[in-house]
């Protein structure tokens, strides 16, 4: 630690007028002119952006998710070029990216497991990677001969060299030292080290040039030097910078993780810019330390920072304003049965259980909490309710967990909060079924997702690892899988929707990898796809499905991502009957839509997770009511727009 | 510490908050209530009703703030006949209503067919505990738990 000079109070006045970001004493170790702290501009009008790299030149390169393309900025913001499918840009979902010291650009494909390697103006190189050595890579850093890939789904950081060869595997599955739970970004240091954000376990892990674990730092937490979902790194300048995602901020390290200082707070209104962040998760520094590019998916953007204020745009923008408590965000996952609806909270690692007896949804129990030990989550992920029955069905993909609760409510309980309403019944660890060899084959131990039950209360249970359906008995046994990695009919990749049909003859997947609904009878047969929607000329949209409702009216329900709508479609000729909602903030509209499901009369609720709220609409698509945070709730409820909603 | 029936409807247990361990005896109900046992002893059944676990604090009256063992025998049967065989016991206790547990992990040691002793429990707070036995066989862990109240 410095020691404290005597600074003039002139020259103490002027430092507090500053607009910047929150400062900490220890910032006093930083070197002030390399300090990130001015908001200076959008690279905007992005599809659903997902990573960024600035090449030596200065140009900065963007993953689009949504569209499967990769825009190209000059230096000055100004877009200069976009790589698609048709100039042989040919990605599947592009999650990370990187541009080496030639010019060449490294993109990460989730979904088919590879690395492309592009020319400075976008020729085509070379595949790395491949089903044998990488499953979901996304973040990935390239420098001194060194290609790493961060691999979210086997947990682990692989590294290459430049001409494809698999050098070696940094890390493995777990908790402990040298463990990683869904790693999203590597990034290389000028000695080697590789620094991973290690993303569940709410951490930072160094690893030594020769790959051995060397130490970690972070924790779950708001407070500086701790982390909620650390999604993208970059070091640059002998500091290390972390897109502390579920924090809204963007934190500053030396290389051995002592925090330095830190920017960015929640935006305080929806879509609000200008400095402030919302969910954070791709990060691109300038070699010099000082010009940072912050990735904004839900709202579609690219954020600019610099160490220079803006001279166009006058003033600075960062606000004063500070709040170290993460927030609660509604979705993934709903469920709705009877007076019950469950929604999972995942910052707040719980579940949310509201009584819909009355107008408004009220909330009257959080069932869990942050932890590892049995009836705790991590990442509480798919929810099942059964009013009836009044249990509720959780499954945890960190923990590869699902836990049954006993919720003690009924309809003539007095609506009230009561933190023991609930109790922990009992619970299936997926990891220890693959380790006991009773997990059917599977090649990995399920990571378990989305779920829903059948009327002989088997469970039905997306596995996201082995891109297939678990089918469980009602004791919690593995009786089949259905489905399996692949493309082809009948195959999935990364399925994150699971419904029944009316008749409770069909499952219906949302097979969000390969972008597309399948209806399957229950031993698994393919039986059709669903429609793609398309526009008015027939051209297929970017989709993203997600999230499914079925089985009350004849008609399936799938959220969509990148549509920011709901898509009805006859749940059996799989026909696209209806788009309903648009993308916003008013009334039926929703920013990036997760879980949906559908109650005995008919009406939707929605998971509008961009929006921090949850979205009631009639099956026809009207408008019934919003739920969640104020800020959130008060443009639709009023039916203004941002802005105009100030009393 | 006072021991109260578990698990008990909402009602009841805001009653137990409100008016101690008489008015929670009264209205208590619910599958698995703790059922007195001999001495100290106290027997509750898993929350889906696959195991019977009988307890014994040592020493009888939870202490605030030091440390405590129990005595757990684990059956599967209500009648006792069969201790569980094959599964393993993990014990925990949290206070529901300020979402925290203990701050130590209590050790558990076997000591013959169905029978534990756990070491190094540690109720730092007075007020509502909830006391978990969660028992494992194969992949699938069930839960007997029981309520307590600290002084």
């Amino acid at each position: 630690m410095t020691m404290a000079v005597p600074i003039p109070a002139l020259a103490l006045l002027a430092l507090l007028a500053l607009p910047a970001p929150h400062a900490r004493s220890q910032e006093a170790e930083a070197p002030a002119a390399e300090r990130i702290r001015f908001f200076r501009g959008y690279l905007g009008d992005l599809a659903l952006p997902t990573a960024t790299a600035i090449a030596a030149d200065g140009r900065v390169v963007v993953t689009e998710a949504a569209s499967r393309s990769l825009a190209v900025f000059e230096p000055s913001g100004r877009l200069a070029a976009r790589w698609t499918a048709a100039g042989g840009f040919d990605l599947a979902a592009p999650a990370g990216v990187a541009v080496g010291s030639d010019g060449a650009v490294y993109v990460s494909d989730a979904t088919r497991s590879r690395v492309g390697v592009f020319g400075p103006q976008g020729e085509h190189r070379r595949w790395i990677g491949g089903p044998d050595l990488l499953d979901a890579p996304c973040g990935l850093d390239v420098a001194g001969g060194r290609l790493l890939v961060a691999d979210r789904a086997r947990h682990v950081v692989e590294e290459f060299d430049l001409d494809g060869g698999h050098v070696r595997t940094l890390g493995r599955p777990g908790t402990g030292p040298g463990e990683l739970m869904s790693p999203r970004d590597v990034a290389l240091g000028a000695d080697g080290r590789a620094y991973v954000a290690d993303s569940d376990n709410d951490r930072v892990q160094v690893f030594a040039a020769d790959g051995s674990p060397l130490f970690s730092f972070g924790g779950f937490g708001p407070f500086p030097g701790m982390f909620a979902g650390p999604a993208a790194l970059e070091a640059r300048a002998g500091m290390l910078f972390v897109a502390d995602r579920a924090n809204h901020r963007v934190q500053v390290f030396d290389l051995d993780g002592q925090p330095l200082y830190e920017w960015g707070i929640h935006a305080l209104r929806p879509g609000e810019g200008e400095g402030r962040l919302h969910y954070p998760s791709g990060l691109a520094v300038a070699a010099d330390g000082g010009r940072a590019i912050v990735v904004e998916p839900f709202d579609r953007r690219c954020q600019r920072f610099g160490a220079e204020p803006n001279e166009a745009a006058g003033e600075p923008m960062m606000s004063l304003l500070t709040s170290i408590a993460p927030s609660t965000h509604y979705g993934m996952e709903v469920s709705r049965s009877g007076h019950l609806m469950a929604i999972n909270s995942p910052e707040g690692h719980c579940v949310l259980v509201f009584d819909v007896a009355l107008s408004d949804p009220r909330l009257i129990t959080t069932v869990g909490a942050r932890g590892a030990k049995t009836g705790l989550f991590l990442r509480p992920s798919g929810v099942f309710l059964d009013s009836a029955a009044r249990t509720l069905a959780v499954t945890d993909p960190t923990l590869r967990r699902l836990s049954l609760f006993a919720l003690d409510v009924s309809p003539e309980d007095e609506v009230g909060f009561d933190p023991l309403m609930w109790r922990f019944v009992r619970s299936l660890d997926f990891g220890r079924l693959f380790d006991l060899g009773l997990a059917g084959g599977l090649a990995a131990a399920p990571e378990p997702g989305a779920l829903t039950r059948d009327r002989a209360g088997r469970f039905y249970v997306c596995d996201r690892r082995n891109d297939c359906v678990l089918v469980l008995s009602p004791a919690f046994e593995l009786v089949r899988t259905i489905g399996g990695r692949g493309a082809a009919p009948g195959s999935f990749r990364r399925p994150s929707g699971v419904a029944l049909d009316s008749r409770g003859e069909r499952l219906l997947v949302v097979d969000a990898g390969n972008r597309r609904v399948q209806a399957l009878d229950l031993a698994g047969e393919p039986l059709l796809v669903f429609a793609t929607p398309a526009d008015a000329d027939g051209r297929a949209l970017d989709s993203m499905p997600y999230g499914i409702a079925a089985g009350r009216d004849g008609f399936a329900y799938v959220s969509d991502v990148a549509l920011d709508q709901v898509l009805k479609y006859d749940e059996r000729s799989g026909e696209l009957k209806a788009r309903l909602g648009a993308p916003g903030i008013l009334r039926a509209q929703f920013n990036g839509p997760r879980g949906v499901a559908q109650d005995e009369s008919g009406a939707l609720t929605v998971a509008d997770h961009g929006n921090h709220r949850g979205h009631l609409i009639s099956a026809a698509g009207e408008y019934v009511g919003v739920f969640g945070a104020r800020q959130y709730t008060r443009p639709a409820r009023l039916q203004r727009p941002v802005g105009e909603d100030e009393e | 510490m006072t021991l109260a029936a578990s698990p008990a409807s909402g009602a009841a247990r805001r009653a137990l908050l409100l008016f101690g361990l008489a008015s929670a005896l009264l209205l208590a109900r619910g599958s698995g209530a703790a059922r007195a046992g001999r001495g100290a002893q106290k027997e509750v059944t898993s929350n889906a009703g696959a195991w019977h676990v009988v307890y014994e604090c040592r020493p009888e009256v939870v202490p605030l703030n030091e440390t405590f063992g129990l005595a757990v025998r684990v059956y599967e049967d209500a009648a006792r006949t069969r201790p569980a065989a094959g599964v393993e016991l993990t014990v925990d206790a949290r206070m529901p209503h300020h979402g925290h547990g203990m701050r130590r992990e209590p050790t558990v040691s076997r000591a013959g067919p169905g029978r534990y002793e756990v070491e190094g429990m540690l109720l730092h707070m007075p007020g509502y505990w909830e006391l978990y036995f969660d028992v494992t066989r194969g992949a699938v862990t069930e839960r007997a738990q029981d309520a307590l109240e600290v002084d």
